[in-house]
């Protein structure tokens, strides 16, 4: 219920006011932006302005084959004793021909130059050839209706020759059939690398977002809730957790390079060991265990699970040779197809790239699995006192080993001189916090630790998207060289915060109607997820990915500007150059583009949501 | 037994939707839940398979207090409560069979259940209950194919999919016309007296309470303003229940 107002008057001085504070709001604005309306009359700046936007309007995008003439006469300058006295020309010729008002004549001095029967309204070069052979633009000329110019001008300084020179001026006259100009070839080819470009930008952006978008979502995030001491085990096992899993990959990959395997046998390893998975998934989830109820044998199905497990690793690293060797041998034997070996060649190596880091993530989940069921036994235990000594024990440990982490990662990057004494004071500092923590908190006391995850994914996020990518590719051009790879690497990560944000939002705005009743059926929230949020957000997700890729292509035409690649490489140097015509195709290319691509979108978004 | 026992829940925003409520369901019965929209139904439902946390008080089921259990155990008692709601709440881009099928969710390993996969009992399981409700043909027709009445009834196969000894319905019939209405309790019906579920049930129509329940209690604001046999509401309980200036309506 809002209140009424107390007085007409009281409240149209509130207006006035506002609309005073608003007057001068936009005068700062004015004032601060410096709008010049007199630049905008001057004359010089109208002439430019009009110059250009005739370039522009005047794509280069077809041309004729022309055929060149010359038409030429001769000059003494400076003058000598030989005399000269110009090539005689025969006035009643319909052939265009030039006329000099003296054919000798000393650097600077002035000379007008009259040309007959050419082109009708057409603009003249007139150039100046000494015998060296560099040409000099003279000046420029229209011809009236009769095809006749009059040039005056001066005879260059610092041109002097003792042989007659030439002054001529070039006709084109166009032949044969229109045909598609160089600068819409290139413009083609940079289009293409636009657009992929874009996709790969795209399509990785997506791959990162989708996972991390459940975590920017704060109506999934709320329900997250653990124990105080749940928390603290995580934090602890969590690294734990993921350094054990790296160096257990290292492990394997050493003992598998020490093998030095002939590469028969390493496709054969890996069709073996696929199976071999396959067998082992299936003895694991063929009896539908009912989750709560325990199994007979737990350590026999510890030992089968780490088996499947480590086999999974080796079978990832022999794919990943496996891959890199067909990409070899393809890329040697396909010929103009070798782009499709290198292709599989580079998943081998990006396999091999995130296995340790896949692997550690995995093995830091399943240590803090671990760490929620010694939580939960740790609980269960009697004694209130014993429950609150080992809570405070553990948190100590938790943030003083967090507070490390985070000193050493800036250590990273500020490189400080005695680390050792700031290491001692952050862990104490941590230990602190810790213990106060873990005085103030019940062992159980739920903490909403979905929120603070909440909280982390999204201000990552609003970070990196206010970081534009244009400037984001300055770090990637220094990474991996100026061109269109540094371009992609750059819009990829734009492109995972702003589909990330994107994306949470419609997890956030999905009907909780489906959730509700997914959830009153017993499911855990991962379950929840995959079958009442999932089907919900498909149609949106791919609306707004295709809507990114349009987006990507957009900017994709800017980040050549900074070294991307694509098309705003082209664009830029003919700006640069005051190539507007060729700019002018550019500009058109991407508009087609990025029209064909909203159609193209809509079109799709149509068939499936 | 499902015993509440001053049962209280407080918004956020302060409102209290529940104020000590305190009442007793027989197993087996089929309790109506009356009262103004705003009275606190949904709310009581909701608390029991805590979908709402309550702020206070306590549900005992068989011995245990579902109010006090962690979030990770209450999952595996809300197996054993079906719910169905007023407005389907089915997964519109799933098809009936997977809508059915995800009443088993709780039950079984969750790394298959990413995939999609269900054993082949639960598949035969889903179909019987399709059938039981008479939609059988409809099963792999995405759900917001369906008119209304048909939603609602995947909804209860559904439900019934997690082999419930409760089966809250929180105003199952508001949403359709008098005919399906009936047809929808009808269904209802039967899983009370021939499976024995007990069955809570919120309605908005008196003569649907006085045609099915074997119990009714009434909210009013919150607090518990009958409870008795659907009979006994006269003119006087309903004014009592409803307000001075209610009218009966059917």
């Amino acid at each position: 219920m809002k209140k009424k107002s107390k007085s007409p008057f009281l409240h149209s001085i509130k207006v006035a006011f506002i609309i005073i504070g608003l007057i001068i709001l936009y005068a700062i604005g004015f004032s601060v932006t410096k709008v010049n309306l007199e630049e905008t009359k001057s004359e010089i700046r109208q002439k430019q302005l009009i110059r250009i936007i005739r370039a522009l309007v005047q794509p280069d995008l077809f041309t004729y084959d022309t055929v060149d003439t010359l038409i030429q006469t001769k000059i003494l300058a400076p003058c000598s004793e030989n005399a000269f006295t110009g090539i005689a020309v025969d006035p009643t010729t319909s052939d265009p021909y030039l006329t000099l008002s003296t054919y000798c004549a000393n650097p600077g001095d002035a000379i007008t130059i009259e040309g007959f029967n050419f082109e009708v309204s057409e603009q003249i070069f007139v150039q100046f050839i000494p015998p060296n052979g560099v040409k000099l633009t003279l000046g420029q000329a229209n011809t009236d209706e009769n095809g006749h110019f009059i040039l005056e001008t001066k005879i260059p300084k610092n041109r002097k020759s003792d042989q007659p020179q030439t002054i001529q001026v070039k006709t084109s006259v166009y032949a044969g059939n229109l045909k598609i100009s160089g600068t819409l070839k290139d413009t083609w080819d940079k289009i293409v690398e636009t657009l992929f470009l874009a996709l790969l930008s795209t399509t990785v952006g997506c791959i990162f977002a989708l996972p991390l978008s459940f975590f920017a979502a704060k109506n999934l995030m709320e329900r997250l809730k653990t124990e105080f001491i749940s928390v603290s085990l995580t934090l602890i096992l969590f690294p734990i957790g993921f350094y054990i899993g790296l160096k257990i990959v290292q492990i394997i990959i050493r003992w598998i390079s020490t093998l030095t395997i002939s590469p028969i046998f390493v496709v054969i390893g890996c069709i073996l060991l696929a199976v071999i998975i396959f067998l082992l998934l299936r003895q694991l989830f063929s009896n539908q265990k009912i989750p709560g109820e325990h199994t007979s044998n737990k350590f026999r199905s510890i030992l089968s699970k780490s088996t499947a497990a480590i086999t999974v690793v080796v079978f990832c690293f022999l794919l990943s040779k496996v891959f890199i060797l067909a990409g070899d041998s393809l890329a040697k034997s396909l010929g103009t197809f070798a782009f499709i070996g290198e292709f599989i060649r580079d998943m081998g190596e990006i396999l091999e790239m995130i296995l340790p880091v896949g692997v550690g993530i995995a093995a830091s989940f399943i240590a803090v699995s671990l760490g929620s069921k010694i939580s939960k036994s740790i609980l269960a235990a009697p004694p209130i006192w014993m429950k609150k000594i080992i809570s405070v024990v553990l948190s100590v440990a938790a943030y003083a080993g967090l507070c490390l982490l985070i000193i050493n990662a800036l250590n990273f990057l500020y490189e400080f001189k005695n680390i050792r004494e700031i290491n001692l004071y952050t862990g104490m500092i941590g230990g602190l916090v810790g213990l106060m923590l873990g005085l103030i908190f019940q062992p159980n006391y739920e903490i909403k630790i979905g929120n603070v995850i909440y909280i982390i994914t999204r201000s990552v996020f609003n970070i990196l998207r206010s970081i534009e990518s244009l400037v984001m590719v300055i770090v990637f051009v220094v990474w991996v060289g100026i061109g269109p790879f540094a371009g992609s690497l750059a819009l990829a990560l734009h492109t995972i915060a702003a589909l990330g944000k994107m994306y949470s939002e419609q997890v956030e705005n999905i009907s909780e109607g489906p959730l509700e009743a997914i959830q009153a059926t017993g499911a855990n929230l991962v379950q929840q997820v995959v079958y009442a949020v999932i089907p919900q957000i498909i149609p949106p997700y791919i609306a707004f990915t295709l809507y990114r890729w349009d987006q990507n292509v957009r900017m994709s035409t800017i980040i050549g500007f900074a070294g991307g690649g694509g098309i705003g490489f082209l664009l830029q140097q003919n700006i640069n150059l005051l190539n507007y015509r060729a700019a002018s195709v550019q500009m058109i290319a991407i508009a087609v583009v990025v029209s064909l691509m909203d159609y193209l979108s809509g079109y799709v978004r149509n068939k499936i949501v | 037994m499902l015993e509440i026992n001053e049962l209280s829940k407080i918004y956020p925003g302060g409102t209290q939707a529940l104020k000590a409520v305190t009442f007793n369901v027989p197993k087996g019965q089929f309790l109506a839940v009356i009262g103004l929209s705003g009275s606190g139904k949904s709310t009581l439902l909701r608390c029991i398979n805590r979908l709402i946390e309550p702020t206070k008080g306590q549900i005992i089921w068989n011995g245990i207090d579902l109010a006090a259990l962690p979030e990770n155990e209450m999952r595996l008692y809300r197996r054993k409560i079906g719910m169905v709601f007023q407005s389907f709440n089915l997964v519109l881009r799933s098809t009936v069979l997977t809508n059915v099928l995800s009443g088993r969710l709780g039950y079984i390993n969750p790394a298959w259940s990413f995939l999609n996969r269900f054993s082949k009992q639960d598949y035969l399981d889903a179909m019987k209950q399709l059938e039981r409700v008479g939609i059988a043909d409809k099963a792999f027709q995405r759900a917001d194919e369906l008119s209304g009445g048909q939603q609602q009834r995947v909804s209860i196969a559904r439900a019934m999919m997690q082999n419930p000894e409760i089966m809250l319905a929180d105003e199952p019939v508001a949403s359709l016309d008098p005919v399906l209405a009936h047809s929808i309790m009808q269904y209802l019906d039967k899983i009370n007296k021939e499976l024995g579920v007990t069955v809570i049930c919120s309605l908005h129509f008196l003569d649907l309470v006085h045609r099915y329940a074997d119990r009714v209690i009434a909210l009013n604001n919150g607090y518990v303003v009958f409870d008795g046999l659907p009979s006994e509401i006269d003119d006087m309980k309903f004014k009592e229940i409803y307000g001075r200036d209610a009218e009966r309506v059917g």
